[in-house]
């Protein structure tokens, strides 16, 4: 019968045509699989052995020795600004020279942890010693040697940015009291261009990037340190910042955050209000985990001005405000919001 | 020989072309009066097209589109697949394998379907070689590149989440909590990244919530 050929015929071609997608697709598996076991070479040196603090190391390394110019993009809370930079380095002396083009003019310059930030609307021009830019690598040693536990580094491929073939790394929490990291570094000098923090979902809560960028640009830091130097029209400003201990103020934090460290511990001095004799100062104490940082600030509670507590949130920095007995406390980080209630709840008054 | 494997046969004999006559007025009869019938019909006519231009099917439940689609196919010259289909294959939702497989092996009772359906196979083989390839990293071509883009899952699309609970820089704000913030950024130093790209982040940012 004409029907039981063709469908034997059906069925023979058919598997005939099984048997060759099958022999495909065991090639296309094997292949697969040994693209897998290849390393690349060129991908995060240091990150083969998976070695976290190594490839920081050489991140860091990167924008000590180039000279460079570009246009910096930050993309956080719904909202975005622009810079134009400059960045010079002499072997020993770093100098930036950052130009606000978004919202209110600002020219910000550093040399090394002295910062100077001209406010030419106010005609004040803001110096500070920030001690935590020259603290790469050493005080943040511990910090970035425990990295690995709370953080795992992968490479995740390539990409390009600003019209640099990059290498992109992600930054994977080991836990949900912090956030996750995508990182892309010029793939010939290890440059930091693009930097993404993601909440647990992976969604992007912020965005840091150079939308252009020229290496080994000619910067001249002997006209950088002029511009940075001259103050003629501004009132200077230098907040005294008194380093202190947080022990020494009468708090402990009796529950620590894993992963989370001391940094540091200031008094910020406040201003005298009218129709008081005492000042009110305001303690900051510093925390960090080696990527994230959160910062407790604590004042005298003062019911006038400290109206309600609440968290707010703007991109990836968290805020989360309270009153704890006679005190106002204020936690910021760039952490997710429950980390900062684990600061909170682990927060207590000694005397 | 069920009445289901009789239609099926009939539908096949008339995709072909073999039927005159009772044989013709039968097949069609059947195909006015069986859903599954029309469905058999339908699926034959979408295998033909996907041999006939290499493309996988989109709208497959449209029977409509598909005749409108196979009229306007017909007047274009018929096209081996580009790179960029290889990649566009790699990337759109294919059906899958198994299902075409099964509609390919019946109507393939002739010669020329059978090489067609075996070079459609090993596009589509190809097309997700490369495809994870790219996602494992290893390719180097402009569209390798994009794919694993495509892979990183947008990159540039900032959560449209946090735009609810953010604050927008014309809004009234705390200046208490301004201050306190612009503390903790000058002391956001402690970070590994914060040079360069959490200074320049710090400082760039900064103008705009004032």
């Amino acid at each position: 019968m004409k029907s039981v050929t063709s469908m034997e015929t059906l069925k023979a071609r058919g598997a005939q045509v099984l048997r060759v997608v099958a022999v495909l697709l065991g090639v296309a598996l094997s292949s697969f699989v040994l693209a897998q076991t290849r390393q690349p070479a060129t991908v995060a040196p240091g990150l083969a052995e998976g070695s976290v603090s190594e490839w920081l190391m050489r991140v860091h390394q990167a924008s000590r020795q180039r000279a460079y110019v570009g246009t910096f993009v930050v993309m956080a809370g719904g909202s975005m600004s622009s810079s134009r930079i400059w960045h010079v380095c002499d072997g020993e002396q770093q100098m930036e020279r950052v130009e606000s083009l978004t919202g209110p003019p600002r020219s910000t310059f550093r040399r090394n942890d002295l910062v100077m930030t001209y406010l030419p609307e106010s005609r004040v021009v803001v110096a500070e010693r920030r001690e935590t830019l020259g603290l790469f690598p050493n005080l943040l040693q511990t910090s970035i040697t425990s990295l690995g536990q709370f953080y795992r580094v992968k490479a995740i491929g390539r990409d390009r940015v600003a019209g640099f073939e990059t290498e992109v790394v992600q930054l994977r929490p080991e836990d949900d009291l912090r956030f996750g990291y995508r990182v892309w570094t010029e793939r010939a000098s290890g440059l930091v261009v693009k930097l993404q923090t993601l909440d647990s979902r992976g969604q992007v809560l912020e965005q840091a990037a150079f939308s252009e960028l020229q290496l080994d640009a000619q910067v001249s830091m002997a006209s950088l340190n002029e511009m940075m130097g001259n103050t003629e029209g501004y009132q200077v400003e230098k907040p005294q910042l008194v380093k202190t201990t947080a022990a020494a103020e009468g708090w402990v934090l009796k529950q620590s955050v894993p992963g989370f460290n001391p940094m540091s511990c200031y008094i910020r001095p406040g201003s005298v209000e009218p129709g008081r004799t005492t000042r009110q100062d305001t303690l900051q104490w510093v925390f960090s985990d080696g990527l994230a940082s959160v910062s407790l600030f604590l004042e005298v509670y003062d019911p006038k001005r400290h109206l309600q507590p609440g968290s707010r949130a703007l991109g990836a920095t968290h805020t989360l405000t309270r009153r704890l007995d006679g005190w106002w406390l204020t936690v910021v980080g760039e952490v997710p919001p429950h980390t900062l209630v684990a600061f909170a709840q682990g927060l207590e008054r000694k005397k | 020989m069920t009445q289901e494997e009789e239609h099926r046969e009939l539908v096949s004999a008339l995709a072909d072309g073999q039927l005159t006559g009772d044989e013709f007025a039968r097949a069609l009869e059947c195909l006015s009066e069986k859903e599954d019938a029309r469905l058999t019909w339908h699926a034959y006519h979408v295998v033909a097209d996907v041999l006939r231009s290499g493309d996988a099917p989109s709208g497959v439940g449209d029977a409509d589109f598909l005749s409108r689609l196979k009229a306007s196919l017909q007047k274009e010259a018929e096209l081996m697949p580009s790179g960029a289909e290889f990649d566009r294959l790699g990337r759109e939702h294919s059906p899958p394998l198994e299902g075409v497989l099964e509609v390919r092996a019946k109507a393939a009772n002739e010669p020329r379907y059978y090489w067609k359906a075996l070079a459609a196979v090993a596009s589509l083989a190809v097309a997700l070689v490369v495809g994870w390839q790219a996602i494992s990293g290893t390719g180097d071509s402009g569209a390798l590149s994009k794919l694993a883009q495509i892979q990183l899952g947008k990159p540039d699309a900032v959560s449209p989440a946090v735009m609810d609970r953010g604050e927008s820089p014309t809004m009234i704000r705390d200046p208490q909590l301004d201050a306190l913030l612009a503390a903790h950024k000058q002391f956001g130093g402690t970070s590994a990244f914060q040079v360069p790209a959490g200074f320049l982040r710090n400082a760039t940012f900064e103008g705009a919530s004032r």
